[in-house]
């Protein structure tokens, strides 16, 4: 091997030995820190034996280099390399060799890892240490001055700025400091300060977001220049300062195209969607199956890339067809040795950014024969609340008795409510070693919510490792995820949320204190104002409960070797396996069962076994695998690089479930277990399971720094499709060009590159939907199982579905960097849809499973902005915007299977949001039928599910020690139904609906009072075509003057449900809102205060998530969460956050 | 060493994909279903598909009683049922079609096959018979399809579907006549031929007498086919007993355990109240329990005064008040509170005894008297409650000697042929509650009678305020995907316009 040597042959000039001399003395100086932290293992482990007589010093060098994989340093002029040496050494360590070699001389070794360093000793001896004054000037690569350029002292609390002229000066240096000159948007440079004392700095450009590498699909890294498609990176910092439950929330508004929908919900995870889909999740290179973002921990992230859209994944075949989210852990430490970082949260509720009121001036019916109030709860559409006596359930007597009629439950939902925190701590320990790195990280996330007895706790450990040997490295982790909650509620109206007890169908005429102790008999019957339709809400949380216990392993493998130096392969294997335990405990007298919930995924609903008490139990478990092999070559040939790839990956997952439940009621009350069912337990049980196995390539070709292209084929082979159309390839092709490179230098121009994409995709069918199977009911009449023929005709030649994308983009960065605008558009055709396609129950089935003639087409713009406005000695502030839209569009359509309405149509949208709109004359007035409005037979289109936009922004500004940060982000248009207020309408709890007619009903029972706003038809029909257009039309119409009680009205008018209905109009909210994500305020602890405590860094943060929310219709509950069923009160939370590191 | 890892490496790798890719047929399977079936599992299938409530939950149950006017509903808003307004139907249960033809399939050669084509019969013509009579022409010669390519069928006239209606069931009692006893079926008839034969006939002479404003149309003849079946002489027997099914603590009930949540604001109609007093009818017990108001007010649960129904086309909120002030007898409490407080009936004897007396009314038949098919019709239907939970009669028990004792005053057989009719079309009436309420309203288009409370201004039948819609508007799945096919048949039928009102031809 060709081994560096640094010869001093030119060094004839004094000055010039003199500058030599003090370089070395610096490497000796860098080097010997570095030693500090590093241990010799090569120079320990390799032995020597030599036995040279009477030989110049050279040969001997030039002969242990020869046998060695050491190399020396040394200068000519300082080591007289002739001199005649002899030695004799027997399989000893260099260390020993070399002091016999240079016994008796002044020459010093140091050995520093392969190298050894030969010296005179006088060199490295340093001078005294004296403080001196240096000087200078930094200038750019065009010898421009460049003022404001930080100059610090490495290491030290010292350091200063350049002025107008690129000038500064520094007092109180010693010889051994090294100054470091930075710049944003120049690369640092860093100047041993020796005997200079004038320094002539040039500072080069830095391109940054252009030099930044990227991780792409399996694990490649790229440099962000070389791709042709949206990557966007998020690194793991920005999301570790507020960390809240999930990092999912984190990461809304960052990246443009990505959406976040934040349910606020107790334990509801954030949802992700890319250009409108779900990606991938990727986790160090590994697709598990059954990973989400909630299993990993904000600390434990590095980075996260976002790979927008399918050509970015196209390597993970149909699974990442939606892009995917890469997240790279940390791995080791910037520096050996050991790191701890301890990093802890702690927030609380601080009020609410929307919660439901109610009216607290009516109560419920009150019987008039007898005088008592209705105890099965139908709302508060009965009298008011003006004192008078009416006989109540009494919760402290547990009897009825005459009472005064108040509203003394007007604060019922708030006092129920309890003060939620969420608590995540993080520890982390990197034991970084020159050879590799060992890091494990505990974290535990403690998230108490809203309602009594909800507490949601997640404990993640993980530990891994990596090392490299010679030619083979190897990484591996290890994680263990436990989540666990004794009661994650129900939630929605039909699985009777709280607030159907609460705010819907009670009244505000009982004090929800008075009702903590909620028994009345024992385990048996409840102490309840009502005595149907509504628990006790006490009640409702301690005995009506589904507990979850999820454990998740995930396992990774990394293996790598270098064939050649240019040729390496790679083996990476990932497993992951779960199981979850839920129950589901109805405590006898419960009014309500377990509703739409299920104990496993698919599972069963249980509906109305609730008085007698019920138990589910279920187990479902599941595991995935997923091993690629892969070689890599990367070859440099003159102005061109290569870089290819093959491989293959095999992919199998399986999920099992089983759930089992009592039946007719509990044989002892409060005995839970499938023992206690009165009549024979059922059981279900659940299997799923898929194999995908792949071959794939990739090249990527670059010239020159200025255009690069790429390359990519996979072909699948999948479980879930016949033998004949089971295999299927995807292509994409991608490239970019730096098209600064060739334009005439511009003094604000730093880089602009375009860049473009085209992929093809395909999706196979779904899990076992091919096959043509009987359906068995066990015991679906007495004895007796049942079976029956699947509704669906199936054919045998379904392909997969098929997708072509076509992206384009752009990005310039501007004035040194300190601005940057990146451009996405995309197009996205969709086609060969595998559907389930509705036919006419008349042919004898429902549906046709086939890949239909209907066409799509996605268009999306995404533009992504940075900019730093203000950058002094003391001040930044930086700047993050992103911008995002989409849509999709029929563009050809099945002349059998697309449906038949008037608003699918060539050119229009696909997310069409459809209800029955009321029926309006010609001049828009509703039309009234005996004073109710009347609604139109048939559907038509209202609106549209998709935002229309989306945007996300990130401001941080640093002063000193300093930095505020504050995230924000929103959505624009898009339609959802808030089912919370429909119900509210409808049970008289809505605080608008007390309205003057509404006391005249009330209080003179019998009158209607009510006058809808429209008209009524005197005389004249209308008839109507099959698609809903009027055929005829001889209506003539009066002002509606036909009076109704507001209750019978406001039903009318707030017309839905949430059994799956469409709502009113009225009820068909935009979900329009902004919100102020995150906020907060570090301070970072001076490094020299840190220092004398031993520590490496503490920071303190005041901090905020979720801190504000405008809406432009949704007023009672926060529509983030994108669709809208009695959403829990959704929660500020504010806090602090610690970061020690050791 | 370090090749010889690499290649074993590789190696493992390359088994492991080899291996997966000839597994993949297995991996696709799904072990919980099945390629495998039998006649008797299919058949089970298929006569639950006509016999049990297919309604979602109890709420439904109660609209279909609120449609004939039997019950109001003082809870979560206007029930359309109550005040005259329906919606589309669903053409789901056409979903059968194949699972018969597949059971057909499955019995060919065993001693079975001749019942189960009995079974395929029978369950084809109900299931087209029940769906005509909600909308009218539907489609029948072209229907099931759909695993021959035919994803679109046209339909055919109401008149042309009764016709094929009537041959199955006449094709059916051929069957069940050869027949042997066969599994699978969840019916108190077990199996029985001779029992399923004696069912099919008797909803054969309902069906005709469905027919009877068409009992001049040639192509029918339903006089003759009537007196034919009821010649051959192989009808239900007392102690055949119902054609229908059995609740039990496993099979509940619709409306047992629903928790007060629709059940306990459903209020009697007076309709059915007062006539049920008029006929010092017993069952006015079994039905309703006493309201409120007249019990605080001093009356007996014994006492008829005691109950008091609602008209149920009086305004929602009156209502609503009405109700919370007690003024109304609800629903019987058994019905919730017990897991199988009566069987679900679709074919009695009782019915059949009084489709037979009007028939003799009429003189499509000549044989017995209309009095002696009346008495034995409205004795069998009281007979029932004698398995009815007693302590939930409020004491006003049905037994032997009440049956006996029943048929005086108003009960008793009229002399006029105006006044028999309408008190065997009451007496039918009164046995549907809570059973097929559907073929009550069925019958009021066919009769008119018992007369139904109409309020103009509480109608929300925009169209015609003063009336009970006649027919369900199509469902979705056929202007969606059979259009039109459907146009064509708006067009034979109704104008072009699917609308609540139209008569259909049946009715015409």
């Amino acid at each position: 091997m060709k081994k560096t040597k640094l010869r001093g042959s030119t060094f004839d000039h004094p000055l010039k030995k003199l500058l030599l001399t003090m370089r070395i003395v610096i490497a000796l100086l860098v080097l010997g820190i570095m030693q500090a932290h590093a241990t010799d293992a090569y120079s320990q482990r390799t032995r020597l034996s030599l036995n040279i007589t009477d030989a110049q010093l050279a040969t001997v060098l030039n002969k242990i280099e020869d046998e060695t994989e050491f190399f020396f340093l040394y200068n000519e002029k300082l080591l007289d390399t002739e001199r005649k040496v002899s030695i004799t050494a027997d399989n000893q360590v260099i260390d020993v060799v070399l002091d016999r070699l240079f016994a008796g001389t002044d020459v010093t070794h140091t050995i520093i890892d392969r190298k050894i360093i030969l010296a005179p000793g006088y060199l490295t001896e340093v001078d005294g240490m004296q403080q001196v004054k240096v000087t200078g000037k930094v200038t750019g690569t065009k010898g421009e001055p460049l003022p404001g350029v930080t100059v610090a002292v490495k290491g030290k609390i010292l350091g200063t700025a350049t002025d107008m002229e690129g000038t500064f000066s520094l007092d109180n240096v010693v010889p051994t400091d090294v100054l470091i000159f930075s710049f944003i948007g120049m690369k640092n440079k860093e100047m041993p300060v020796g005997s200079q004392t004038y320094f002539e700095v040039v500072l080069e450009e830095e391109l940054i977001g252009m030099d930044a590498v990227v991780v792409t699909a399996l694990g490649i890294k790229r440099e962000e220049k070389a791709l042709g498609y949206a990557v966007q990176k998020v690194s793991g910092d920005a999301v570790t300062t507020v960390k809240g439950i999930d990092v999912g929330t984190s990461l809304t508004g960052r990246v443009a195209g990505l959406m976040v929908r934040n349910s606020s919900e107790f334990t509801a995870e954030p949802e992700i969607f890319i250009r409108g889909e779900k990606p991938l999740l990727v986790i160090d290179g590994v697709p598990y199956g059954n990973m989400t973002l909630r299993e990993i921990p904000s600390d434990d992230i590095e980075t996260i890339s976002v790979l927008k859209g399918a050509t970015a994944s196209a390597l993970y075949g149909y699974r990442g067809a939606s892009g995917a989210i890469m997240v790279t852990t940390r791995k080791g430490a910037d520096r050996n040795g050991l790191t701890v970082t301890l990093n802890s949260s702690t927030m609380f509720t601080a009020g609410y950014l929307a919660i439901p009121e109610m009216q607290s001036t009516y109560g419920r019916v009150v019987n008039t024969s007898t005088n008592t109030y209705a105890r099965s709860g139908d709302g508060s559409w009965g009298v008011p609340l003006d004192g008078r006596d009416v006989i109540q359930w009494d919760p402290i007597s547990k009897s009825l008795k005459a009472m005064p009629y108040l509203p003394i439950g007007k604060d019922n939902f708030n006092n129920f409510l309890e003060q939620g925190f969420v608590l995540n701590n993080n520890v982390n320990i990197i034991q970084q070693t020159e050879l590799g790195s060992l890091r494990a990280s505990a974290t535990s996330v403690q998230n108490k919510g809203q309602y009594p007895n909800s507490m949601f706790n997640k404990m993640t450990y993980s530990i891994g490792g990596d090392i490299k040997i010679d030619r083979f490295s190897l990484s591996s982790a290890i994680a263990y995820n436990k989540q666990v909650s004794p009661n994650t509620g129900f939630s929605g109206y039909t699985g009777y949320d709280p607030m159907y007890n609460m705010l819907v169908w009670s009244a505000p005429d009982y004090d929800i204190r008075d009702y903590k102790d909620y028994w009345l008999v024992p385990d048996e019957v409840q102490n309840s104002s009502y005595t149907s339709t509504n628990n006790n809400p006490y009640f409702d949380r301690y005995e009506r409960i589904h507990s979850i216990n999820k454990d998740l392993f995930n396992v990774s493998l990394d293996l790598g070797y270098d064939i050649l130096p240019w040729l390496k392969a790679t083996f990476r294997s990932g497993y992951d396996i779960y199981s979850d335990r839920q129950e589901i405990k109805v405590s006898m007298g419960s009014f309500q069962g377990a509703g739409s919930a299920t104990v496993i995924p698919g599972g069963t609903q249980v509906w109305g076994e609730s008085q007698k008490g019920s138990y589910n139990l279920g187990l479902s478990r599941g595991f995935s695998i997923n091993n690629d092999l892969m070689v890599t070559a990367d070859r440099t040939f003159k102005d061109f690089t290569v870089n290819a790839l093959a491989g293959g990956t095999v992919f199998f997952r399986q999920d099992d479930g089983i759930e089992a439940r009592t039946q007719g009621g509990l044989s002892i009350p409060a005995f839970y277990s499938l023992k206690a069912s009165i009549n024979p337990a059922v059981v279900g049980s659940s299997i799923s399971r898929q194999q995908v196995n792949s071959l794939y390539g990739r090249l990527a070709l670059s010239w020159k720094s200025l255009v690069y292209a790429e390359a990519t084929l996979r072909n699948d082979w999948s479980s879930t499709l016949s033998k004949s159309t089971r295999s299927y390839l995807y292509p994409s092709v991608s490239g970019s060009f730096i098209a600064s490179n060739i334009l005439p230098e511009i003094d604000w121009l730093s880089l602009w590159k375009i860049r473009s994409s085209w992929t093809s995709y395909k999706k196979p069918a779904g899990i076992f939907d091919i096959n043509s199977v009987y359906t068995i009911t066990n015991n679906a009449w007495g004895s007796l199982s049942a079976a029956s023929l699947p509704t669906t005709i199936r054919g045998t030649d379904l392909l997969p579905e098929s997708a072509g994308t076509f992206e384009i983009g752009t990005m310039v960065n501007l004035f040194r960097n300190r601005a940057s605008v990146d451009l996405t558009w995309y197009r996205k055709r969709m086609y060969d849809f595998i559907k389930f396609a509705p036919i006419t129950p008349a042919s004898g089935y429902s549906t046709r499973l086939l890949n239909i003639d209907e066409e799509w087409a996605r268009k999306g713009l995404e533009i992504e902005a940075n900019v730093t406005p203000v950058k002094t000695e003391d001040w930044q502030w930086d700047m993050a915007l992103n911008w995002s839209t989409y849509a999709t569009y029929y563009t050809k359509l099945d002349s059998l299977y697309s449906t038949d309405k008037p608003w699918v149509q060539v050119g229009a949208r696909t997310d069409h949001y459809v209800l029955r709109e009321y029926q309006k004359d010609p001049n828009g007035n509703i039309i009234h039928n005996n004073g109710l409005p009347l609604y139109s037979g048939y559907d038509s289109k209202f609106g549209n599910y998709d935002p229309d936009w989306i945007w996300g922004m990130s401001n941080t500004v640093r002063y000193r020690n300093w930095s505020l940060t504050v995230t924000a982000d929103g959505r624009v248009g898009g339609i959802a139904q808030t089912t919370t207020e429909m119900y509210m309408w409808r049970a008289g709890s809505h605080p608008n609906s007390v309205v003057p007619e509404r006391y005249l009903d009330a209080t003179q029972p019998g009158t209607k009072n009510y006058i809808g706003a429209g008209v009524k038809v005197i005389e004249g029909t209308v008839t109507y075509d099959t698609y809903g257009n009027i055929t005829s039309d001889t209506r003539v119409y009066s002002p509606n003057d036909i009076a109704v009680t507001y209750k019978t009205y406001t039903e009318a008018l707030h017309k839905g449900t949430a059994w799956g209905g469409s709502p009113s109009t009225l009820d068909a909210y935009s979900t329009t809102f902004f919100k102020i994500r995150e906020m907060s305020l570090t301070y970072q602890v001076p490094d020299e205060f840190c220092s004398k405590l031993g520590i490496n860094g503490i920071s303190v943060s005041a901090i905020g998530q979720n801190v504000l929310l405008w809406a432009k219709q949704f007023k009672y509950s926060d529509p983030d969460g994108g669709s809208e069923n009695f959403s829990d009160p959704a929660v500020r939370y504010l806090g602090l956050n610690l970061r020690v590191g050791f | 060493m370090k090749k010889i890892n690499k290649i074993t490496t590789l190696a493992l790798l390359l088994a492991i994909i080899s291996a997966g890719c000839s597994k993949f047929e297995e991996i696709n399977t799904d072990p919980n279903k099945t390629t495998l079936s039998s006649a008797s599992m299919l058949c089970t299938k298929a006569i639950l598909n006509v016999t049990a409530f297919s309604g979602r939950d109890g709420k439904v149950m109660i609209s279909d009683n609120a449609l004939p006017k039997y019950v109001g509903y003082a809870n979560e808003g206007q029930l359309g049922t109550q005040y005259n307004t329906i919606g589309a139907t669903d053409f789901g249960g056409l979903l059968i079609l194949p699972n018969i033809d597949q059971m057909l399939i499955e019995a060919e050669g065993t001693v079975m096959e001749n019942s189960y084509k009995g079974v395929a019969s029978f369950v084809r013509a109900y299931r087209f018979f029940r769906l005509t009579m909600e909308t009218g022409d539907i489609p029948y010669s072209e229907a099931n399809q759909g695993a021959d390519g035919l994803y679109r069928p046209s339909y055919d006239s109401q008149e042309e579907i009764f016709l094929g209606i009537l041959d199955e069931l006449k094709a059916a009692d051929q069957y069940f006549a050869l027949g042997v006893k066969f599994n699978g079926d969840p019916t108190p008839y077990n199996g029985d031929p001779v029992k399923w034969r004696r069912a099919v006939n008797a909803t054969a002479l309902k069906i005709l007498m469905t027919l009877s404003k068409k009992e001049n149309v040639a192509s029918l003849n339903v006089k003759s086919r009537f007196a034919e079946i009821v010649s051959g002489g192989f009808l239900l027997e007392p102690s055949t007993g119902f054609l229908g099914l059995n609740y039990s603590t496993q099979n509940k009930h619709p409306l047992s355990g629903t928790n007060d949540l629709f059940t306990s604001r459903t209020v009697m109609s007076s309709l059915l109240v007062d006539n049920l007093k008029i006929l010092n009818d017993n069952r006015l017990y079994y039905y309703a329990e006493p309201a409120g108001a007249q019990i605080l007010a001093g009356l007996t649960e014994v006492d008829p005064a005691a109950y008091n129904g609602v008209d149920v086309s009086i305004d929602y909120a009156t209502m609503n008040a009405g109700h919370s002030a007690s003024l109304y007898s609800l629903l019987n409490k058994r019905y919730l509170q017990e897991e199988a407080t009566e069987p679900r009936r679709l074919m009695t004897y009782a019915e059949q005894q009084l489709i037979l007396a009007e028939a003799r009314v009429r003189g499509w038949i000549t044989t017995g008297t209309a009095q002696e098919y009346y008495e034995q019709g409205v004795k069998a239907a009281l007979s029932h409650f004698t398995t009815v939970n007693s302590a939930y009669a409020h004491t006003m028990v049905i037994n032997q000697a009440y049956i006996d004792g029943y048929f005086t005053g108003e009960a008793a057989f009229k002399t006029e042929q105006e006044d028999q009719l309408k008190q065997i079309w009451m007496q039918r009436y009164l046995l549907n509650f809570m059973q097929d309420s559907q073929y009550s309203y069925f019958e009021y288009r066919r009769t008119a009678y018992p007369v139904f409370p109409f309020n103009p201004a509480t109608s929300l039948n925009e169209n015609n305020p003063d009336g009970i819609p006649m027919r369900w508007l199509y469902p979705s799945s056929e202007t969606n995907y059979n259009r039109e096919n459907l146009i064509e048949a708006l067009n034979e039928q109704y104008e072009g316009y699917d609308e609540i009102n139209k008569l259909m031809w049946l009715l015409k």
